[in-house]
């Protein structure tokens, strides 16, 4: 289970035409042990570096600025996965970019000006067996609870082949949840309710079965402008998707994943999003996506995963920015 | 009494001398329970035989019907106590000779039979090949090759030189033979009669036996890498199995594929079975070729260099094919391997494009336990596809139709489909004793092509 938290948000000053923005809306990550979340957290770096809208990601925090090479490193020049987190660390990261914004001056007179938007990420990232019922008690395990219960949106990572084999999402969201509400049931105004924005990452796109999933479902669409061919899901399919992934769990509770979501959040703060974090394989000899070979992860003699090609992230800055977007909507 | 077993012996010899043909005389003892008849001749082979007739007690109590019917040589008397009516025999024994003895009379024949030297010659029922240049050059006679010249007796001993032809399940007959001298008819057209037919499963090989006279209609033969049994068949049947020519030994090519990954242990013992199937087929007699193929996995990352399919011999020697198996032993292994598969497809359709008929029949042999590479994406087994796209299943079907054996030689964890197709004809686990000699046997690379049922003199 890992979180990652943004602060509350706060406005810069007019300069010159340009402003800077600072935000520090909390962002909590929830997820089962081995669904990616750390992965998802080193593969935010590359995503990043890859989209268009020209989002960077630092940080002034030693340890935080140590956490992040680390990440990156081993995606990227090991073709390793980042180790999973066995209890909780916390990192502080800043998201930037610029965006041109334009301002009223007056009744009939306007003015643009660049602003610099700055997102404070507070990540914590915590082992996912802290959501398992037997945990309740211990501090990490309350701590984590805090620190969800105390963010404005929520990155949740659905794992379809955890779902699959064993079968656990359901009980181990629904005790975590239990313990949301009841610290959020203090406050006053509370309706039964958590106000939170989800982002639900179906992750593991590039798994064959639930790439082939997809494919039979014909919900695979295809940028004409991607260079190597990726297919994605359109969001609007993603919960069609994860809807019929559930079907496949282990223990038949997977169906009532999204209808807990769905219960306890407000259906209008939920966005589905079909993700991989390392992407699909890419061909070495056609540097092209190969339909019959999408899984870009292997295992070795010593059981280790490792990434077979370049990590190529797919919607894996979507859900955060969308977060990002929709806390600053909502204030 | 007083002991006369030579006078006895001499003359059971004289007597067995001279008869011939349907001959027969009889001699008799007279004992304390009674009398017992004896009846000797010579059989079709001259190998003396010794039978009691059934005599009516009429004529055992009537001394004229005795002596006119029975008419034997000699009586032997080996108690003093007798019946009543032999002592009338006694009495009236009109001069046959009566001999008292302690030893048995059964006794006293049977070593007489064993003394008594060959009339005929025993031969060898052999295979001889019409020498080149004459007419019908090449096709296979059965003849009789000399082992005991007539006149010797038992304790003679001869060497010959043997070649054995690989041949059926019931092995090669060793037949001695009398031939059925006729002078109107030509040597090589005599019939031969057997003496005494065994056999035994020898491999193709050259043997230098030796035969030994045990007796008249007994012979030893030493020498051999295989024991001797009585053979269960007659002797028109296995000679009628005398095929016109012997065929050319068909030529067979073993192929033999190991997969290189795992561990070092499970690699020797992968090379270490192969090993020993090639000398096991080395000792099938027909012409060998041997090919050597290793894989591994594929290179599923960027990171890892793809190792082709390595073919260090192909249609070689043994001994060849056994050295570079042995040099796998000692490859190098990239940690970052990937663990679920091995380019088994490859393999196989690098042995495909490299077969030919010319090497001889294809026996493709497995040593590995990892399954192949999927041609496209599975979602069953969800192993990484094969780069190339090569299908196991085509291509072990476009082997098989050149009329491939295949055997495996799997780990015994190894499950998928793929070893029940590559191990259709023998089927062994690399971690138990695996009986080679068997697995050979059933991909056919220890038997022969035709029945050739007697051994050769060259």
């Amino acid at each position: 289970m890992a979180t990652t938290g943004m602060g509350s948000a706060k406005a810069g000053v007019p300069d010159d035409g340009k402003r800077t923005y600072r935000s520090e809306p909390g962002i909590a990550m929830l997820g089962a042990t081995g669904a990616g979340k750390t992965t998802f957290l080193g593969a935010l770096q590359i995503a990043l570096l890859q989209d268009e809208r020209g989002w960077t990601i630092w940080s002034k925090d030693p340890a935080s600025r140590r956490e992040m090479i680390k990440m990156n490193t081993a995606l990227t020049s090991e073709g390793e996965f980042p180790l999973p987190s066995t209890g909780i660390d916390t990192f502080d990261w800043i998201l930037g970019s610029r965006r041109e914004r334009t301002e009223r001056t007056g009744r009939l007179r306007s003015r643009s000006f660049e602003e610099s938007v700055q997102v404070t990420l507070k990540l914590t990232d915590a082992s996912g067996e802290l959501a398992r019922s037997d945990q309740m008690d211990l501090d990490d395990r309350r701590q984590l609870v805090e620190q969800v219960a105390g963010s404005q949106g929520i990155l949740y990572m659905f794992d379809p082949i955890r779902e699959f084999n064993r079968g656990d999402a359901y009980d181990k969201l629904f005790g975590l949840l239990m313990d949301i509400i009841a610290t959020e049931a203090e406050h006053p105004g509370f309706d039964g309710r958590l106000g939170h924005h989800v982002a639900v990452c179906v992750t593991k796109f590039d798994e064959p079965r639930i790439y082939k999933t997809a494919e039979s479902l014909r919900m695979l669409v295809w940028d004409s402008h991607d260079a190597a061919g990726f297919p994605r899901v359109h969001d609007s399919d993603a919960r069609d998707l994860m809807h019929r992934l559930c079907r496949l769990s282990r223990s038949g509770t997977g169906q009532a994943v999204p209808q807990l979501l769905e219960r306890y959040f407000y259906p209008d703060r939920i966005k589905y999003f079909v993700t991989s974090s390392v992407g699909f394989m890419v061909s070495e000899r056609t540097q092209r996506f190969d339909p019959q070979d999408t899984e870009n992860v292997y295992r070795i003699e010593s059981g280790e995963a490792l990434i077979r090609g370049p990590v190529n992230p797919i919607n894996v800055v979507e859900p955060v920015l969308w977060l990002v977007e929709q806390m600053a909507l909502n204030g | 009494m007083i002991g006369a077993e030579d006078e006895v012996h001499d003359s059971l010899s004289e007597e067995l001398d001279r008869i011939t043909g349907n001959a027969a005389f009889a001699v008799a003892e007279f004992g304390a329970a009674g009398a017992a008849i004896w009846r000797l001749y010579r059989d079709e082979n001259g190998t003396p035989r010794a039978e009691q007739p059934s005599v009516p007690q009429s004529v055992m109590k009537d001394p004229d019907a005795f002596y006119r019917d029975v008419d034997p040589v000699f009586i032997v008397r080996t108690s003093a106590a007798l019946p009543d009516n032999l002592f009338d025999l006694l009495a009236a024994a009109r001069g046959v000779p009566v001999y008292e003895c302690r030893k048995p009379l059964e006794d006293q024949i049977r070593k007489a039979i064993t003394d008594s030297p060959l009339p005929l010659p025993y031969e060898l029922a052999v295979f001889r090949q019409v020498p080149p240049g004459r007419p019908d050059a090449g096709r296979l006679v059965l003849a009789g090759h000399q082992i005991f010249p007539p006149g010797v007796t038992h304790g003679y001993r001869v060497a010959v030189r043997v070649r054995c032809e690989p041949t059926d399940g019931d092995g090669t007959v060793f037949a001695v033979v009398t031939r059925e001298r006729r002078p109107d008819i030509p040597p090589n057209d005599q019939a031969l009669r057997p003496v005494q037919i065994q056999s035994a499963m020898v491999p193709a090989g050259t043997y230098e036996i030796s035969a030994e006279l045990a007796r008249p209609g007994r012979v030893l033969l030493h020498g051999l890498p295989g024991p001797l049994s009585k053979f269960t068949g007659s002797w028109d049947s296995v000679r009628h199995q005398v095929p016109d020519r012997l065929a050319a030994a068909e030529p067979v090519h073993l192929v033999c594929l190991v997969e290189t990954s795992g561990d070092d242990d499970r690699l020797e013992l992968r090379i270490d079975r192969l090993s020993q199937l090639i000398e096991e087929a080395e000792q099938g007699g027909g012409e060998l070729s041997v090919s050597v193929v290793a894989y591994g996995p594929h290179a599923v990352a960027w990171r890892v260099d793809e190792r082709q399919v390595a073919v260090p011999a192909w249609a070689a020697q043994g001994t060849r094919a056994v050295q570079e198996l042995r040099g796998l032993a000692r490859r190098p292994r990239d940690p970052r391997e990937y663990r679920r598969a091995a380019q088994l497809e490859c393999a196989l359709e690098t042995v495909a494009r490299h077969l030919s008929e010319r090497d001889g029949r294809p026996v493709i042999v497995t040593a590995g336990g990892r399954p192949p590479h999927p041609h496209t994406m599975d979602t069953r087994t969800t192993i990484i596809p094969c780069p190339e796209r090569v299908n196991w299943k085509w291509q072990a079907d476009r082997i098989a139709s050149l009329g491939a054996s295949f055997g495996a030689l799997r780990d015994s964890g190894a499950r998928a489909d793929v070893w029940r197709t590559l191990g259709h004809d023998a089927m062994a686990t690399v971690d138990d004793a695996v009986d080679i000699p068997d697995f050979a046997v059933r991909l056919g690379l220890r038997t022969a092509a035709q029945v050739v049922p007697f051994p050769f003199i060259d």
